[in-house]
């Protein structure tokens, strides 16, 4: 009895690998992990667990690599390699201005005083972010794209750091916005490094798409914006709007392969989003009042909405099973 | 042609194929054996390194079998693992010789 159980925690444990790994070696795995245990031995240890995932994670990450990944999750680190960009600027834009407009009204000398060094830094890390995006598509090879959109990607939170020190925007906020920009760009560089590039990602997102990423993007960005206009009920508004869409767009998503995968690869660097926002809406919902509550979870909703939202322009653009993807072109 | 060193691993999962086809747990053991039980190869960190090693051609598949109602597979070095093993093992011998003789001298000189 403790030794099926022991086979069926390892079976479980397995799933860290590629399926056609464990189609392969699945077996033979568990015949090897059940030989080097203890008769005695109930569950895996922990230094299994560990080599397990490890193993596993290694595993995928050469196969991608190596062009031999499940093309889903290749599909999905393309869309990924667009859409992060653009995250990226809106997420910038965004609060930026959300910033601006409430620091304005209390401290204006000091950022009228700053103001030409912040709008310079901005609109540097605009073009940059927007030169990323134009460039990403036309370059067919995935070097020389991985090469342009580091550049622009590492500009861009040059810019963000700056903008941070000159101007204290994003106050309060440095090193999670520090560590969400690092991880998107790490995240961002791995997707252009084991997809099939950027170009893909175009081709599955379809203008249609793109058309609505856009009006998404200005949306969030004037959502921000008003959100220092400091009309709670607006902004109670917006925020649950934001919340019923979150989850229609995580519910239409997880019908295409590569829209549930995207989501996937989105929930590492929007981790404060899926940990924290959630259980902050909530609670923010039961002291509607609580100006520290609210501030908290505001922060979150530019990347929260892009993101989501990405999603559902995804499935909506007529790819999750209604028509079948393009080939890839390389 | 010279390569870049292969990690400690792999270059013990070729070693302990250079004796003969043998099964997953039976290169695990070999390891161990091999390196003075300093390495312990576990089932996750060895099923990478195989497909990896399959997937380059340095290693094969001899012949599978069932014991105990459980698949056993037996992995063989190809020409070029043994190639990979060969031009590796010759690395560390010139650096491992070159190591030793100005031991010596240093130990010369200081005595």
């Amino acid at each position: 009895m403790t030794a099926a159980r022991l086979e069926q925690r390892y079976r479980r444990l397995l799933a860290w690998f590629p399926a056609e790994h464990r189609r392969v070696y699945g077996e033979e795995m568990i015949g090897v992990l059940l030989a080097s245990g203890s008769d005695s031995q109930g569950r895996p240890r922990i230094a299994e667990i560990a080599d397990i995932a490890a193993g596993g994670l290694r595993t995928r990450l050469r196969r991608l690599r190596t062009g031999n990944g499940n093309p889903h999750w290749r599909d999905a680190l393309a869309v990924f390699s667009v859409v992060a960009p653009i995250v990226l600027f809106g997420w910038l834009a965004a609060g930026y201005l959300a910033e601006v407009e409430r620091a304005v009204p209390y401290h204006y000398q000091e950022v009228f005083s700053r103001v030409d060094a912040t709008l310079l830094t901005t609109l540097i890390a605009t073009a940059v972010a927007i030169a990323a995006l134009a460039i990403c598509p036309a370059l067919t090879r995935r070097g020389l794209t991985a090469i342009a959109a580091s550049i622009g990607i590492v500009a861009t939170v040059c810019a963000v750091i700056g903008l941070v020190q000159a101007f204290r925007v994003f106050a309060g906020q440095d090193d999670e916005l520090t560590l969400y920009l690092s991880v998107l760009a790490a995240m961002e560089i791995l997707a252009l490094v084991a997809s099939p590039g950027p170009a893909r990602g175009w081709q599955l997102l379809s203008r249609r798409g793109l058309i609505v990423l856009a009006a998404i993007s200005v949306a969030v960005i004037v959502a921000s914006a008003v959100s220092a206009t400091r009309n709670w009920d607006f902004v109670n508004v917006i925020s649950d709007v934001s919340g019923i869409v979150s989850v229609l767009g995580v519910a239409l998503t997880l019908r295409w392969p590569v829209g549930s995968r995207l989501l996937v690869l989105w929930a590492i660097p929007g981790y404060q989003f899926i940990g924290f926002a959630a259980a902050q809406y909530l609670f923010t919902r039961l002291q509607y009042s609580s100006w520290a509550a609210f501030t908290v979870e505001f922060r979150y909703l530019p990347t929260a909405v892009v993101a989501v939202l990405v999603g559902l322009a995804i499935w909506w653009s007529g790819h999750p099973g209604r028509r079948r993807a393009p080939e890839p072109s390389g | 042609m010279s390569r870049s060193p292969i990690q400690e691993p792999t270059f013990l999962i070729l070693t302990a194929l250079a004796a003969g086809p043998q099964h997953g747990y039976g290169i695990m053991t070999d390891v161990a054996h091999i390196s003075g039980d300093r390495v312990k190869l576990r089932a996750g960190t060895l099923y990478a390194a195989l497909d990896r090693l399959r997937a380059e051609g340095n290693i094969d598949v001899d012949r599978e079998e069932v014991v105990d109602s459980r698949l056993r597979r037996y992995y063989k070095l190809t020409p070029a693992g043994i190639e990979i093993l060969n031009d590796q093992a010759a690395r560390m011998q010139v650096n491992a010789r070159v190591a030793v003789s100005r031991l010596k001298t240093l130990a010369a000189g200081l005595s």
